[in-house]
């Protein structure tokens, strides 16, 4: 494995090593290279499979019960693809094998079809879904296929239907942050089925490749204290009955894990294989006719689009020249062990993943140009619509919010949400679990109370008094001005309230202003959007949405000048509180100068 | 003189090239002046001929984006001399994209 005692291949020396032997064999002609190793085709192909076994039989859970249910879960990708054929073949022996004994009792398939977050209404209706493609293949095998949507995520009703608004999805204003709610969305899913078909093992396709990429976006995303078991070739996180009490364990190599408390381990056999080999195998065993292109919400789109696909075009462009990058990115990646500050009952409502705790605190000392109150942190989530349980849910809120509910992460990404947006249940359910285990109350959830709303809201009630100095908090989602809690001090004459009272007034003015001129931005660019979505049935180009800005911005000129001429009046009526205020504070100031002054003559006279 | 070359685009790339997954191609002997066609050469036409939309999936600069594997005749391009491989008459070339975006 070690390419220390072998020549470093140089681009210009390619064409010398034209005549190389297979390192295996010793024989043929070399036709593959892979990072430094040549190898023949039918040696290359034992080598991958032999990869794929040394895994899985090193890994002491295959082993330690025999009867257990496995899921696959197939996106129908090269990886995953490989993976489910490899797998077979290592379950249902060929009869001169017979002596091994057949692993898993039974093996599901599973399938999150995402196209209904990536493709217009329109679109959808064509033969985007990649659920009847991915059920295709798996009808070769003879195990049972389970395919879901991922608005599933929201309801089981609304599979039938195909019910499902974009709204959540829509509402997210950068594509790293959906790429990251939907790849929770499907975790969760993936999840959620394997315990509901009692599978203990969920096997996934990520290669080495994509586990190198997902290291450093995981890193540049704020994941860094998941990120072990995220991208381990073995995770057991999440264990069984209790959802949301998390027992995590990362089985080591060596160590016997005790079952009994084992609910279902992420396995990533594929782990050590690049996407080159990956390729090749498919396309030596013509699995490459048989995948499913799965667009992703970043396909055709420019390099720097999200942070995923920004790194995996650096990872992949780095491979290119240096073939040992992936391998030393992903090598490192599998030593890192989790923090033992790892709260195992602590974890986020939307991710499901382990958090360090005090994330706001940590914010608030890394941040530069933002001050949070520090007494009331804003929570992401104010209390439901709902009136049975809104009541307990007030008085429990705040420690809610102290409690935190989402990791750094999600936290960061949440500030990409710029409406009031609907969440999936499961998310409502890992904070109503966590109130109730704060509160040690036990709230009555009705069945319907099962689809609350969480509200985003940006700015907290908190007491000014308790303030010390000004406070500037996170821009408002709506209207993008940044609150301010003005300091009171103790001792403030009426001039000082009356010139507070006045600002906060003005403050209020534009903020209602602003929020009421982009909410009706936001719903009319909607509508214009979708009526030419029905006309053209295309997204719209930037050029055809810039007549809308004009249209706008023309439509909104009384509006607008209203606004600037009230703007104005109060500017100049500011003046006066406002020079009152200057000369007061220079009143306050002038003493203390010219007492300095005296003292500095003094000086000068006494030297 | 023209060279006939079977041309296959899996794993993604068929995307670029309006779904066409295989194509049998004819390219002139010597695209560039008498020097024999080569593997620089066919992916400069495949990207003027063939290619439907974003050119910047498919080429960076003279070669093709990393990410991207060639098989010649079921050989990696990179033992075969990449770019200065030269073309023969009935060469089999796979495009494959190992790659999730694009």
């Amino acid at each position: 494995m070690c390419s220390i005692e072998e020549p470093i291949l140089v681009k210009e020396q390619a064409p010398l090593s034209a005549g190389k032997k297979c390192i295996k064999c010793k024989i043929a002609k070399a036709t593959i290279l892979i990072r430094y190793s040549t190898y023949c085709k039918s040696c290359f192909q034992h080598v991958f499979v032999g990869k794929f076994r040394k895994n899985l039989e090193k890994s002491r859970v295959i082993h330690s019960a025999p009867d257990e249910k496995a899921m696959v879960a197939l996106s129908g990708g090269p990886s995953s693809r490989c993976l489910l054929q490899l797998l077979r073949d290592y379950c249902e022996p060929l009869p001169h094998e017979i002596s091994k004994k057949s692993t898993f009792n039974e093996i599901k398939i599973c399938h999150v079809d995402e196209s209904v977050a990536i493709f217009d209404e329109q679109e959808k209706e064509k033969e985007n879904s990649t659920l009847c493609k991915v059920e295709s293949i798996a009808k070769k095998y003879n195990y049972e296929f389970i395919g879901l949507r991922l608005e599933d995520i929201f309801s089981p009703e609304y599979t039938s239907s195909g019910l499902y608004d974009n709204s959540l999805l829509d509402a997210v204003s950068t594509l790293t942050s959906k790429e990251e709610l939907l790849w929770h969305f499907k975790m969760c899913l993936l999840m959620q089925m394997a315990r509901k078909k009692g599978c203990t093992r969920l096997f996934m396709g990520d290669c080495s490749t994509r586990l190198s990429i997902k290291i450093i976006s995981l890193t540049s995303k704020g994941r860094g204290f998941s990120l072990p078991l995220e991208t381990s070739g073995e995770c057991n996180l999440f264990k069984a009955e209790k959802h949301y009490e998390f027992n995590f364990l990362l089985c080591q190599n060596n160590k016997i894990v005790n079952l009994d408390s084992i609910d279902v381990i992420i396995l990533r056999p594929m782990k050590d294989m690049l996407s080159k080999e990956i390729g090749i195998y498919n396309q030596f065993t013509g699995l490459v006719d048989d995948i499913v292109i799965t667009p992703t919400l970043t396909s055709m789109m420019s390099v720097a689009s999200s942070i995923e696909r920004l790194t995996e075009d650096f990872i992949v462009g780095l491979e290119k020249d240096y073939p040992s990058t992936v391998s030393t990115i992903a090598r490192t990646g599998a030593k890192l062990t989790p923090s033992n500050l790892i709260n195992l009952e602590q974890s986020c409502a939307v991710c499901m993943m382990p958090y360090k705790e005090g994330i706001k605190n940590w914010q608030n000392r890394i941040t530069v140009h933002m001050k949070q109150p520090p007494l009331a942190p804003p929570s992401p989530f104010t209390s439901p619509s709902q009136n049975s349980i809104s009541m307990d849910y007030n008085n429990s809120s705040c420690q809610c919010a102290s409690n935190d509910t989402l990791c750094y992460a999600c936290l960061v990404n949440m500030r990409d949400i710029k409406k009031v947006v609907e969440f999936p249940p499961y998310v409502a359910d890992a904070i109503l679990q966590k109130i109730q285990k704060a509160t040690n109350a036990t709230i009555a959830i009705s069945p319907t109370a099962n689809r609350l709303k969480y509200k985003f809201f940006a700015t907290t009630n908190f007491n000014n008094k308790s303030l010390k100095t000004d406070y500037v908090g996170i821009p408002d989602t709506i209207s993008n001005l940044r609150p301010i809690k003005y300091y009171i001090p103790e001792n403030a004459s009426p001039e000082d309230t009356e010139w507070r009272l006045h600002r906060e007034r003005i403050d209020q003015f534009n903020h209602q202003f602003w929020t009421s001129n982009n909410e009706l931005f936001i719903v009319e660019k909607q509508e214009y959007e979708n009526q030419l979505k029905l006309k053209t049935g295309k997204k719209p180009t930037s050029a055809e949405i810039s007549i809308f800005y004009k249209d706008f911005l023309d439509k909104a000129y009384d509006r607008q000048m209203a606004y600037n001429q009230q703007w104005w009046k109060e500017n100049i009526r500011m003046l006066l509180p406002g020079g009152k205020a200057a000369i007061r504070n220079f009143r306050i100031w002038m003493p203390k100068r010219s007492r300095t002054r005296i003292s500095f003559f003094e000086k000068n006279a006494s030297s | 003189m023209s060279l006939k070359v079977s041309l296959s685009f899996n794993g993604g790339m068929e995307l670029l090239f309006n779904n066409v997954k295989q194509k049998t191609v004819e390219i002139p002997a010597s695209i560039n002046n008498s020097n024999p066609t080569t593997m620089k050469d066919l992916i400069r036409w495949i990207r003027d001929n063939l290619l439907k939309e974003r050119p910047e999936l498919f080429v960076s600069g003279e070669t093709v984006r990393p990410g991207i594997l060639v098989l010649i005749n079921d050989a990696d391009w990179e033992l075969e001399g990449e770019l200065k491989y030269e073309i023969k008459d009935a060469d089999d070339i796979v495009f494959i994209s190992t790659l999730h975006g694009g």
